[in-house]
């Protein structure tokens, strides 16, 4: 029973992304919306492993962004695909 | 599979509120069923007909009534909220006896139970939330 | 109506500051009353809803710790608190209104597994 995470705050809010990444377990999927996408630009090294790490694309164009090699860009439609693939969703704000 | 969405979030001030909007709507272009989007703390101003943006602006509001009224959706404005933020029906002006109303007539005013019954029913709850 | 689908509502925000407390409380009230199975988590600066002796008369809001001590009347009462949450904020568990379990990380990932739905506020 997999989770998909949804996190929309910028790193610079430590509590929250503390909170978030401590809450993930193997394979869930995090997924960086609104101004989370700002977390796409960590290190690699940041990541939690056996976990999906995603950005919202639309976010990250947005904000004149792009995702490096680590971190997976998705549209709307794979966001709606991975709540069904997942038992569920929880949103970190 | 069988969705319900929480707003708790104001639209405008946060992308939280129109977020939620266009993740519905792909849910129902993924021809997935909304069992019913719940509108809840700061969220209720979504409902609020009196709401009017800038042309150039998200029209948040209308973008509601316009998907309940295609799609029938339950869109439920949890009535507490809303009242105190003066989200309110014509029913509730007179009990308070307020001059005007504001409820978009596409959103109906409930209590929690909407909101629990509908973690109940569905498979995925999803909640859309201000980033602080 | 009673249902096998269990919640937990993780609290991450300090109380009177914002309404986000409040909120929480009242769904997990509300879940109470549909016989939910429903834990409470406290994280973050949630923990701080917990502290003893809150007195909010003169900035004229209801004391959130008195409606927090309604829960077990209405058969809540699997309450935990993160305890790296706690110790960062020097609390410990006799300062808190209500007894709560100190449930570190891992716990707090089997719990976010376990529950059918997650409501975080």
């Amino acid at each position: 029973m997999t989770t998909l995470h949804t996190i929309n705050c910028t790193p610079s809010n430590r509590d929250c992304w503390q909170d978030c990444l401590n809450a993930i377990s193997d394979g869930d999927t995090l997924l960086m919306i609104e101004n989370g996408v700002y977390g796409a630009m960590s290190k690699a090294d940041f990541w939690p492993d056996n976990v999906q790490i995603a950005a919202l694309e639309g976010d990250l164009k947005a904000r004149g962004l792009s995702a490096p090699a680590s971190v997976e860009t998705i549209s709307m439609q794979a966001f709606v695909e991975l709540s069904v693939q997942h038992s569920k969703v929880v949103s970190w704000f | 599979m069988i969705f319900s969405i929480v707003v708790y979030a104001t639209p405008y001030s946060s992308q939280a509120a129109s977020t939620a909007l266009q993740y519905c709507e792909e849910l129902i272009s993924q021809e997935h069923q909304i069992h019913r989007v719940f509108f809840y703390g700061d969220g209720v101003q979504a409902a609020s007909a009196l709401s009017c943006p800038q042309q150039d602006e998200i029209q948040l509001h209308n973008r509601w009534q316009q998907l309940a009224e295609q799609h029938d959706l339950d869109l439920v404005v949890c009535i507490a909220a809303a009242a105190k933020r003066g989200v309110i029906d014509q029913n509730e002006a007179k009990r308070y006896g307020r001059v005007n109303n504001s409820l978009g007539d596409r959103f109906t005013l409930s209590g929690l139970g909407q909101l629990v019954e509908a973690g109940i029913v569905s498979d995925r709850v999803v909640t859309f939330g201000e980033s602080r | 109506m009673s249902t096998e689908k269990s919640c937990l509502i993780i609290n991450r925000t300090a109380p009177y500051g914002s309404s986000h407390a409040r909120d929480a409380l009242d769904v997990a009230l509300t879940s109470g009353v549909f016989e939910m199975p429903l834990t409470l988590l406290f994280s973050g600066d949630g923990v701080w809803q917990l502290r003893k002796e809150q007195q909010p008369d003169t900035i004229e809001q209801k004391s959130f710790a008195a409606n927090l001590c309604v829960l077990p009347m209405y058969d809540i009462d699997r309450i935990l608190v993160c305890s790296d949450a706690m110790a960062q904020r020097g609390l410990s568990l006799d300062e808190l209104v209500l007894p709560a379990e100190s449930v570190d990380a891992e716990r707090i990932r089997t719990e976010i597994q376990q529950h059918d739905l997650v409501l975080t506020f």
